[in-house]
């Protein structure tokens, strides 16, 4: 793969993660470089302790971090942690999108769903009044939700978790960001649940446009779904390409191991 | 060992600190030999700043405050610490009880409802009151306080340790009930326990002090903090500061100690 | 084959407390034959867990339960504890399933004294570091506290001491899924090994079809407390008959990026567990249901349709 330092990359510099603990510190994520293409997919994979969580909300700005990320000359991260943060929060609902693990998590149990949108509305000031409940709707026709006004009018607790995963998606994409990050989305998913779930979200990605960064521990959702990943190990970065090159080639023992663990006939 | 190791440890240099100061008051009185009997009133002497003769000043009777505080100390600690153990020995067997879904458990919450329905520090006033002011009836009192207090935290803690896994995989192996409350639940709720058997020793201490301080209990001659405070509250207007003052400052600096030897329990605990 | 456990007809319902009731089995018909692997597939609702839970006596049931021998009788509280003296469970959570605050020695030495109270010390030594031989760890281990291990390392002595009592039956819940990738063909692996080694019998429990695949010699899938296929692995993996099945298999997303597999879309969601469809529980969900089956007329039954191979009856005629 060959990075192309124009304005079709997001460019990641230099995220490194530290962790306080008692007297102990870990390095969670040590200097992670890395180029993503523009309205590609790239996966990010790796095991318990690899850092990958640490490193996606190192790039989204919910860790701080030395180091930056540079989108169309725009320096996301700079703002982080300063009285700059406030303009960095406008950035970071309406053109990065977060879609964090547990749905259950994420969604304020006291609001009903229709709410939660409202709140994004008013924030980013995206649609008219008017017309918000018919975008709220067709945001979550978007994401395979058929009966939308059942949905919209009921709390995050009525849904079942294939169906919260999905408002959460709505949610996260409905200020129609340029730029999504994705922290193991469908864990905890039934297996048909989570391939109909993915199914109609890297579908939906691709149509709006948007440019994904997806951490995982299945090497399955990345082979199937991802243009490019990377794996990580303890922190660092240990192979980066296309999943082609990634899959079919791995350069790496960490990688190559892990490849054949996934295909693995034991008997 | 490692309690000393542990003491010895620089970060850890309040919990020692806390540790000597309740030693020093616990014991202090059995090895200092106090310049002024604490017991022996000296009117001529009565209500003397503190000086070089007198460390802490004297009150209204001419007791010397400084050996009085200590040995006031040794008496309430004793109390508190006393009437806090016997109600955790009362209080654990209760509480693991009524943590088990049988119907004696739900007895014994229902009894305890009943009895906390009382405002237990009256009840123990009147208790102390009509049975004679000594030490024996406020350390009941202080296992009448307490012993619900305990059972209600006991149980509580077991009960989350009963949602475990581990505790359903020793009742699949086929655990006895007894295996698993003394060998699965106690040494899980262990830590917890002592961090508020220091905690309730601490609000003991409070609770003693206000018995003496409204003449239940422990009262002058002999030395309590609450009698002291007590005595020397008339004078705080008139400026004798110090015949309230260091009894009142013997009470925080314990109530402290027992406070920060129940953070370190419980830190130390959880972090296994 | 010598069959080991034989459920009948087995049902169990939970009364939650606002007079919901949750299905949770409903007519399971099941043999576990000896020295054998049955592998449970199923995602969640399906009953996996409780079956495996249900045959230690754990919760009250309808139907037949036959286990060593024996009708299982949860009131008989002694027969209760000599057959589960007779399993050895291994949990999803290596770490929850230990107590953390007893060292790895203890909790391996706490089913040998159990089973035999008058066990010596020198036998407790011996059959301690037999088990972590077994499961491959150092005997230095025996001293330290589960926290000091990896999760993998946990879910070895989560092993060790299912086995230790050389029992008739392991039941394994989910036991590799919350391992790492790289861990869990190690575990498997070992697993197998230690099941030709003692000649133990296996109740393997899982939502993940390659683990399945990999350890098991029969099969059967659940779904909503039923079984709705049974039958030697490789075949109910290679040629599913039950639309279920087929559904299942093909959401699996292949590691290999040129391996694209369409999957075969369910109608609707798994209904709730407290209002089952009649008859057929399939039914909500089949994307061709027959006139019989959305009458509810057919019986809930198991069907041998080729020799060994069992699909629900009135799946096998809408498949």
């Amino acid at each position: 793969m060959n990075p192309s330092k124009t304005q079709n990359t997001i460019e990641v510099e230099n995220i490194e993660v530290v962790y306080k603990l008692e007297e102990k510190k870990i390095h969670a994520v040590k200097d992670a470089s890395f180029n993503v293409t523009e309205r590609k997919m790239l996966g990010i994979i790796g095991e318990t302790g690899s850092g990958k969580s640490s490193l996606i909300r190192a790039l989204n700005g919910l860790i701080k971090s030395p180091g930056d990320v540079r989108f169309n000359n725009l320096k996301i991260l700079d703002e982080v942690g300063t009285k700059n943060e406030f303009n960095f929060n406008k950035l970071r609902g309406k053109n990065v999108g977060f879609i964090p693990q547990n749905p259950f998590g994420s969604l304020n149990p006291v609001y009903k769903i229709s709410k939660q949108f409202n709140f994004i509305n008013k924030r980013h000031k995206i649609y008219d009044v008017k017309t918000l409940p018919d975008k709220i709707n067709e945001a979550l026709i978007d994401v395979g939700i058929n009966d939308p006004d059942r949905v919209k009018n009921s709390y995050s607790f009525e849904l079942s978790g294939g169906m919260a995963q999905r408002v959460v998606i709505a949610l996260a994409t409905f200020s129609k960001p340029r730029l999504l990050f994705a922290d193991e989305p469908t864990t905890g998913l039934d297996v048909t649940v989570e391939r109909q779930l993915l199914d109609n979200f890297f579908d939906f990605v691709k149509n709006k446009s948007m440019t994904l960064v997806l951490v995982t521990h299945d090497l399955g959702i990345v082979a199937q779904y991802c243009d490019e990943a990377l794996v990580m190990y303890k922190g660092e970065i240990v192979e980066k390409g296309s999943v082609n090159e990634i899959f079919k080639n791995p350069r790496d023992a960490y990688t190559q191991q892990l490849i054949k663990a996934s295909s693995e006939d034991i008997s | 060992m490692t309690v000393v190791k542990l003491l010895l440890n620089k970060n850890n240099i309040f919990v020692t600190f806390s540790f000597f100061i309740l030693l020093f008051f616990s014991f202090g009185s059995f090895f200092i030999s106090f310049p002024h009997d604490p017991y022996v009133t000296d009117i001529a002497n009565r209500l003397l700043e503190p000086n070089e003769t007198y460390i802490f000043g004297t009150d209204e009777v001419g007791f010397d405050v400084f050996s009085r505080t200590i040995v006031a100390g040794k008496i309430d600690l004793f109390i508190s610490l006393s009437g806090t153990i016997v109600a955790l020995i009362i209080g654990l067997p209760l509480g693991l009880l009524a943590s088990e879904k049988t119907r004696r458990a739900e007895r014994i919450m229902k009894v305890l409802d009943m009895f906390q329905a009382f405002p237990l520090l009256v009840l123990a006033i009147v208790i102390v009151a009509m049975w004679g002011n000594n030490i024996r009836n406020v350390i009941f009192a202080i296992i009448l306080i307490n012993v619900p207090r305990f059972t209600r935290l006991i149980r509580s803690e077991a009960l989350t340790v009963r949602e475990k896994r581990f505790i359903e995989v020793a009742t699949a192996m086929g655990g006895s009930n007894s295996r698993i409350i003394f060998k699965h639940l106690m040494p899980n709720i262990l830590g917890t326990l002592l961090a508020q058997a220091s905690i309730t020793t601490a609000h003991s201490i409070v609770v003693v002090a206000a018995l003496s301080f409204i003449g239940i209990g422990v009262v002058p001659p002999e030395a309590s903090w609450g009698s002291m405070i007590r005595a020397g509250s008339q004078y705080m207007t008139t400026g004798q500061w110090w015949t309230s003052l260091f009894p009142g400052l013997a009470i925080l600096v314990c109530v402290l100690s027992f406070n920060t030897i129940s953070q370190f329990i419980l830190r130390k605990y959880e972090s296994l | 084959m010598k069959t080991l456990v034989e459920l009948n007809d087995l049902s169990v319902v939970f009364k939650q407390p606002n007079n919901v009731s949750i299905h949770a089995l409903n007519g399971i018909d099941l043999k576990i034959f000896q020295n054998e692997t049955l592998g449970l597939i199923g995602e969640s609702g399906s009953g996996k867990s409780t079956l495996g839970k249900t045959m230690l006596g754990l919760n009250p049931y309808g139907g037949n339960i036959n286990i060593f021998n024996e009708t299982l009788n949860i009131e008989d509280k002694n027969l209760v504890n000599n057959i589960r003296k007779e399993i050895g469970v291994v949990f999803q959570e290596p770490f929850q399933s230990l107590n953390p605050r007893m060292k790895i020695k203890n909790i391996l030495s706490e089913p040998l004294i159990i089973h035999n109270k008058s066990i010596t010390k020198d036998e407790i030594e011996i059959k301690t570091q037999k088990a972590m031989e077994s499961v491959l760890l150092e005997k230095d281990q025996l001293e330290k506290y589960p926290s000091q291990l990896s999760g993998g390392q946990q879910q070895r002595i989560g092993i060790a001491r299912a086995i230790i009592n050389n029992p008739k039956l392991v039941i394994l819940d989910e036991p590799t899924s919350s391992l790492d990738l790289s861990v869990r063909n190690d575990v498997l692996r070992l697993l197998k090994n230690i099941q030709n080694e003692f000649g133990l019998t296996y109740l393997f429990i899982s939502h993940d079809i390659h683990t399945i695949k990999n350890i098991s010699d029969k099969t059967a899938v659940m779904y909503l407390g039923s079984i709705m296929e049974y039958g030697d692995t490789n075949k109910v993996i290679s040629e599913p008959k039950h639309p279920y099945t087929r559904a299942l298999l093909s959401s699996v997303l292949s590691a290999n990026p040129d391996e694209k597999r369409e999957q075969i879309k369910l109608v609707g969601e798994i209904p709730k567990i407290t209002s089952l469809p009649k008859g057929c529980l399939f039914k909500t969900r089949c994307p061709n249901p027959s006139e019989d089956c959305s009458k509810g007329t057919v019986e809930r039954k198991l069907k041998e349709i080729n020799e060994g191979h069992f699909v629900d009856q009135c799946c096998a005629s809408c498949g």
